[in-house]
C-alpha cells in the first residue's frame, strides 16, 4: 500500500517537473540518434571505407541496451543524490517507508522504464532470431542494471562531484560488452566478472544456457552485493 | 596571486575528488581499444576521442562542482571575499583544462600515432576545453540539480555536435566552420593529420576569441543569476 | 560608518516591496543590533550593505562611498558569516582558513590562534564533515573574522552554539569591539541583543519602528516602579512601589526594615516586551 502511494507520488512529482518528464523521454532520444546513426553513418562508412557493419550488429544492440539503462541508473542515482542534499531522503526515511523502502521505491522505478526502454531499444534495432524468451530476459537484465548502476552511484558518492567521477567511470563498464572482440586472454576474463559482457553474451548466443544462467548470476550477484553492503552500513 | 590560489585549491579539490583516478582509468580503456584499431582507422578515431573525451571533459563536471559549492554556500563565502567573478570562473577553466591536457596527451602519447604536432594538440586541447568549461557554466547557472543540469546541455550538445558532421565534407559545408566546435575539431584534426599553418593560425585564433567572448558572457550570466539574487 | 537614508528595495522576481523608507546610521566602533521577526526584511537590509543585492533606491553609504560606487575591493575590508555555515565540507578546519584567506590582500591572523580562540585547536587537521553543528558555526565566525576586517556583518552569531561557546563567540565580538571595529549584528535573540549591542533598531514589515540604545529603551518603555516580594505575619505579600521619592516611602522602608524580603525587582520592560508593545506581534 505504501509502495503503491509513494509510486503515485514519485509520478506525480515526475510530472509536475517538466525536466524529470523530459528526462525520462532521454533514453527515447538516444535510441532515435542511434537509429539515424545507423540509417546514414553506417551507408556513409561502408560506401567510404568499405567497413560492414552487419558482424557486429550484437554489439551495437547491446551498447544500446547498456547505454540507456545505465543512463536511467545515473539519473536515479543523482536524483537519490541531490535528495539526500536537500535532506528529503532523511525525511522519508523516518516515514514508515523506512529507508529500505525509499531506496527500493526509486530503484524499482526506474528498472521498471528500463524493462519499457529495453523492449522499445530491442525493437528498433531489431536482430532476426532473437525470440521472446530472450527479449524478456535483455529487457529484465537491462532493469538489474539500471538498479546496479543506481545504486553503485548513490552509495558510492557522498556528494555530487564525486557522483559525476563515478557516473564517469561507470561508462568504463561498457567497454566489457566488447571485450570478447580484443580477443585479449586476461580482458575476457576480466570481463566475465561484469554485467556487461553477458548481455552481449547473450544476444550473441541466445540459446546458449550456460551464457543465461551466468548473466542472471552476475547481475544478481552485483545487485545482491550492494544491497547487502548498503544495509549493513545501516547498523 | 588570487587567481592562482584558486586555482591551486580547485586543482587540490578535483584530485581529492578523484577527477585524476578516474581519467588514468579511462584513458586506460581508450588505450586497450586503440591498440586494436587499424592504422587508417586509428588516424580518425583518435583525434576524435581526443575531441570528445577529454576536450569536453569541463562540460561534463563543472555543473556538479558549481551545484556542490552552491550547495555548501561557499559560493556566498567567495561572493564576499575579494575574489573577483572572473578569477573564480576562470580557475575553474584552467584547472579543468590541465585535466583535459593531461588526458589528452597521454591518450596520443601511448597511442603511438606517428605524427603528431604536440603544440597544435596543446593548443587545441585547451582552446576545446576552455569552451565547454565555459558554456557548463552558463548553463549551470540557473539549475539546482544535477539531472536539471544534464538535461540542459543536451541541446547544447547537439547543437555542437550535429554541425560536426560537416568535416565529413559536402557543398558548402566549409559554412559550418564558424560553429566553435567545428572549429575546434579542424584544428584537432590537424594536429594529427597536419594542417596549413595560416589556417591553423586562424582557427586558433577564432577559438581564443570565442572563448574570450564566451568568458566575458558567462561572468556576466553568472553575476546576474548566481550572485546577485534579486 | 555605515549611513542608510530613505532606502526603498523591491524584489525584482516577487515585486514584493521587501523594504521601504528605511534610515539609520551605524558609528564606527559601534555594535548595532538589527532585531525583528523572520521575514521583516533584516536579512534584505544585510544583504544590501554587503553588496548582494542591487537595484535600491535612496542612499547605502559604506565606509565612506555609496554602496554601488564600491568594487569587489569592498571585501577587503568586511567580514561576513551568515547565519548557517558556508564551508568546504571536504577540507579540515584549518586548510578551509587557508584557502578563504588566502584571496586577501591583509596579512590573515594565524588559523591555529583563531582556532585555539574558538577551542577548536585539537580539531584543527579534522574534516569539517565530521564536524558538529556547533564547531561548524564557530570555525564559520573566525573564518569571516580572520583577515582584520574594518567592518562585520553577523547573522545569528550564536544560533545552535552552547552557552559555553556562545559565551566565547560574545567575547570575541566585544574584543572587536574595543579593537574599535564596527558590527552589524542581525538576530531575533533579544538576550543577545541586549548582552552586546550599543543600539538596536526593530524592524518590521521592511520598516524600521524603533531605534536607540537597549537600556534606554528598557528604561523608557518600563513602569517607574519596584515590586516587593516579603513574608510578614506569616504570609507572604507583594506590593509595587514608585520609584519616585521611594527612600521616602515609610511603607517601603518600614517592609524593607522589618519584613522577610523575598524579591526585589525594578520594572523596566525587556526588550521582548517593548518589541511586542510597539508592533503588536511576537517575535520570531
Amino acid at each position: 500500500m505504501i509502495h503503491l502511494t509513494l509510486f503515485k507520488n514519485d509520478l506525480k512529482q515526475i510530472v509536475r517537473d517538466p525536466i524529470m518528464t523530459l528526462l525520462l523521454f532521454a533514453p527515447l532520444l538516444l535510441i532515435v540518434v542511434f537509429k539515424l546513426l545507423e540509417l546514414f553513418l553506417v551507408p556513409y562508412l561502408a560506401a567510404k571505407t568499405g567497413f560492414d557493419i552487419t558482424p557486429y550488429f550484437p554489439y551495437v544492440l547491446s551498447f544500446v541496451l547498456l547505454m540507456n539503462s545505465g543512463m536511467l541508473g545515473i539519473v536515479t542515482g543523482f536524483m537519490m543524490l541531490d535528495e539526500r542534499d536537500g535532506n528529503i531522503s532523511q525525511l522519508l526515511e523516518v516515514t514508515p517507508l523506512g529507508r529500505n523502502g525509499y531506496l527500493a521505491n526509486r530503484l524499482i522505478f526506474a528498472s521498471i522504464l528500463a524493462i519499457i526502454y529495453g523492449f522499445i531499444g530491442i525493437a528498433v534495432f531489431k536482430l532476426p532470431d532473437l525470440s521472446f524468451f530472450t527479449i524478456v530476459l535483455l529487457s529484465v537484465l537491462s532493469a538489474f542494471y539500471t538498479a546496479i548502476i543506481g545504486l553503485l552511484i548513490f552509495s558510492g558518492a557522498e556528494d555530487k562531484v564525486k557522483g559525476l567521477t563515478f557516473a564517469k567511470g561507470l561508462n568504463t563498464l561498457v567497454l566489457f560488452a566488447f571485450a570478447d572482440l580484443f580477443a585479449l586472454p586476461w580482458l575476457t576474463f576480466l570481463s566475465w566478472f561484469f554485467p556487461p559482457y553477458w548481455v552481449t553474451m547473450i544476444i550473441k548466443t541466445p540459446d546458449s544456457l550456460i551464457a543465461i544462467c551466468f548473466a542472471i548470476v552476475i547481475h544478481v550477484a552485483w545487485l545482491g552485493i550492494l544491497i547487502f553492503r548498503y544495509s549493513r552500513r545501516e547498523s | 596571486m588570487r587567481l592562482l590560489h584558486a586555482v591551486m585549491a580547485d586543482i587540490r579539490f578535483q584530485i581529492k575528488q578523484g577527477f585524476y583516478l578516474v581519467y588514468v582509468i579511462i584513458t586506460a580503456m581508450y588505450l586497450i581499444i586503440m591498440s586494436f584499431l587499424p592504422d587508417d582507422i586509428l588516424a580518425v578515431a583518435l583525434p576524435l576521442v581526443v575531441f570528445s573525451d577529454p576536450s569536453v571533459l569541463g562540460l561534463f563536471f563543472i555543473g556538479g562542482i558549481i551545484l556542490m559549492e552552491k550547495g555548501q554556500g561557499v559560493l556566498m563565502v567567495l561572493v564576499v571575499s575579494p575574489l573577483r567573478s572572473w578569477e573564480y570562473i576562470l580557475s575553474k577553466v584552467i584547472s579543468l583544462a590541465i585535466v583535459s591536457v593531461l588526458a589528452a596527451i597521454a591518450i596520443t602519447y601511448f597511442s603511438y600515432y606517428p605524427t603528431v604536432n604536440w603544440w597544435l594538440l596543446l593548443v587545441s586541447s585547451i582552446l576545446t576545453s576552455g569552451i565547454f568549461t565555459l558554456l557548463g557554466i552558463m548553463i549551470n547557472a540557473g539549475c539546482n540539480t544535477v539531472n536539471q543540469y544534464m538535461l540542459k546541455t543536451i541541446p547544447y550538445m547537439l547543437l555542437f555536435i550535429l554541425p560536426c558532421f560537416a568535416l565529413l565534407g559536402f557543398p558548402y559545408s566549409e559554412l559550418f566552420t564558424i560553429i566553435p566546435s567545428v572549429a575546434a575539431l579542424k584544428l584537432m584534426l590537424g594536429s594529427f593529420h597536419g594542417i596549413l599553418w595560416y589556417e591553423a593560425t586562424a582557427l586558433a585564433v577564432y577559438l581564443l576569441g570565442i572563448n574570450l567572448l564566451l568568458l566575458k558572457f558567462t561572468v556576466r550570466v553568472f553575476e546576474n543569476k548566481i550572485v546577485y539574487q534579486d | 560608518m555605515i549611513q542608510v537614508e530613505n532606502l526603498n528595495f523591491t524584489y525584482k522576481k516577487t515585486r514584493k516591496k521587501a523594504i521601504q523608507e528605511m534610515s539609520f546610521d551605524v558609528k564606527e566602533g559601534e555594535v548595532f543590533g538589527f532585531l525583528g521577526p523572520s521575514g521583516a526584511g533584516k536579512t534584505t537590509t544585510q544583504r544590501l550593505i554587503i553588496g548582494l543585492l542591487r537595484n535600491y533606491h535612496g542612499k547605502i553609504e559604506v565606509l565612506g562611498k555609496e554602496r554601488n560606487q564600491w568594487g569587489k575591493d569592498y571585501y577587503e575590508h568586511i567580514g561576513v558569516a551568515f547565519d548557517f555555515p558556508n564551508l568546504y565540507t571536504k577540507l579540515t578546519a584549518k586548510e578551509n582558513l587557508q584557502l578563504i584567506g588566502a584571496y586577501y590582500k591583509n596579512e590573515c591572523e594565524d588559523p591555529d590562534k583563531l582556532l585555539e580562540r574558538v577551542g577548536l585547536l585539537p580539531e584543527k587537521d579534522v574534516r569539517v564533515e565530521n564536524f558538529s553543528k556547533g564547531m561548524k558555526m564557530r570555525l564559520n565566525f573566525v573564518r569571516s573574522i580572520m583577515h582584520n576586517p574594518r567592518l562585520m556583518f553577523f547573522d545569528e552569531p550564536t544560533s545552535g552554539l552552547d552557552p559555553m561557546n556562545a559565551h566565547i563567540i560574545k567575547e570575541i565580538i566585544l574584543e572587536q569591539k574595543k579593537a574599535n571595529k564596527t558590527i552589524f549584528l542581525t538576530t531575533h535573540n533579544m538576550t543577545v541583543a541586549e548582552q552586546l549591542c550599543d543600539r538596536v533598531a526593530f524592524i518590521v514589515e521592511g520598516k524600521i519602528v524603533v531605534i536607540g540604545s537597549p537600556k534606554d529603551l528598557m528604561i523608557e518603555h518600563g513602569k517607574r516602579i519596584v515590586n516587593v516580594e516579603f513574608r510578614m505575619n506569616g504570609n507572604n505579600h507583594a506590593k509595587n512601589f514608585d520609584l519616585q521619592n521611594l527612600g521616602e516611602n515609610l511603607e517601603f522602608m518600614n517592609i524593607l526594615k522589618s519584613a522577610e524580603i523575598k524579591t526585589i525587582h525594578s520594572c523596566e520592560a525587556t526588550l521582548e516586551d517593548i518589541f511586542i508593545k510597539l508592533t503588536g506581534r511576537n517575535l520570531v
